[in-house]
């Protein structure tokens, strides 16, 4: 494997904002979807990769794991000190999720704002 | 405030694997840790007008070999029209450390996003980790 192969970047970058109730962003092809809550503290994670995934995120106690489960919505609440803020990775799951997915979001006022990051093993 | 994650994950051809996030709401011209991987790396970052400074530091028994920003090949990033009011950036950092068998090589993925009314910048970044793939033999 060549220098240039090795350090290829292949992955995604996606930012988005919503207002409360709408969705946010979706990367991997629309295989992960994020919508912001109606009310408040917390996203909704839709799992549209075909397989369950296993997310795990930060927490003012350390990393806590949540089972994202293929065409279910999942509710992750927001965190920190305004319960305002998620930090969340979505882990590969073999040949039909390979990606590894970090997702940011926090609470501004009146929307949420949210970056995510796909890269591939 | 920072939040990191760091979860081990196996890659594709067996051998192990590694994914660091991590996220850091900072002022710029501020020099502030984002990510580390203990006896691994360490990488802070400064935002100095439009760009992002990097400054890796090795954590390991071998060499570190920085290969800088990697471009944009073959990437998407994308944003809707409200999100570019953040004026999202990005920018990619690739580097060897270990040696020998150990030898690791990582891929950072880094993002940022202005908040004007604040005066900060949140940069957050993903790191995959993983082996070097073995040379193929000689033929």
């Amino acid at each position: 494997m060549g220098r240039d192969e090795l350090f290829a970047v292949g992955g995604e970058m996606v930012t988005g904002t919503a207002a409360p109730g709408a969705r946010l962003l979706a990367l991997t092809g629309e295989g992960i979807v994020v919508s912001a809550a109606m009310t408040g503290g917390h996203v909704t994670i839709l799992n549209r990769a075909g397989v369950d995934l296993t997310a795990v995120y930060a927490t003012d106690d350390g990393p806590k794991w949540v089972t994202l489960p293929a065409l279910t919505p999942t509710d992750v609440p927001l965190q920190g000190a305004d319960g305002g803020r998620l930090t969340l990775q979505v882990l590969p799951a073999g040949p039909s999720f390979p990606d590894a997915v970090t997702l940011v979001v926090s609470a501004e006022t009146a929307s949420f704002v949210g970056q995510a990051f796909t890269g591939g093993l | 405030v920072s939040y990191q994650l760091s979860s081990e994950v196996p890659a594709p051809d067996g051998r192990r694997g590694l994914v660091v996030s991590g996220s850091k709401e900072i002022e710029p011209g501020v020099r502030a840790m984002l990510l580390i991987a203990e006896r691994l790396f360490r990488l802070d970052v400064r935002i100095r007008g439009d760009s992002v400074q990097t400054y890796v530091r090795n954590l390991s028994d071998g060499e570190l070999e920085v290969h800088g920003s990697v471009g944009g090949l073959g990437t998407i990033s994308t944003s809707s029209d409200d999100a570019n009011r953040f004026a999202p950036g990005r920018a990619d950092l690739g580097f060897l450390i270990g040696e020998g068998d150990d030898r690791l090589l990582v891929r950072v993925t880094i993002g940022t996003l202005k908040f004007a009314e604040r005066g900060t910048v949140r940069v957050s970044a993903q790191a995959v980790v993983r082996q070097v793939p073995p040379a193929p033999a000689a033929g």
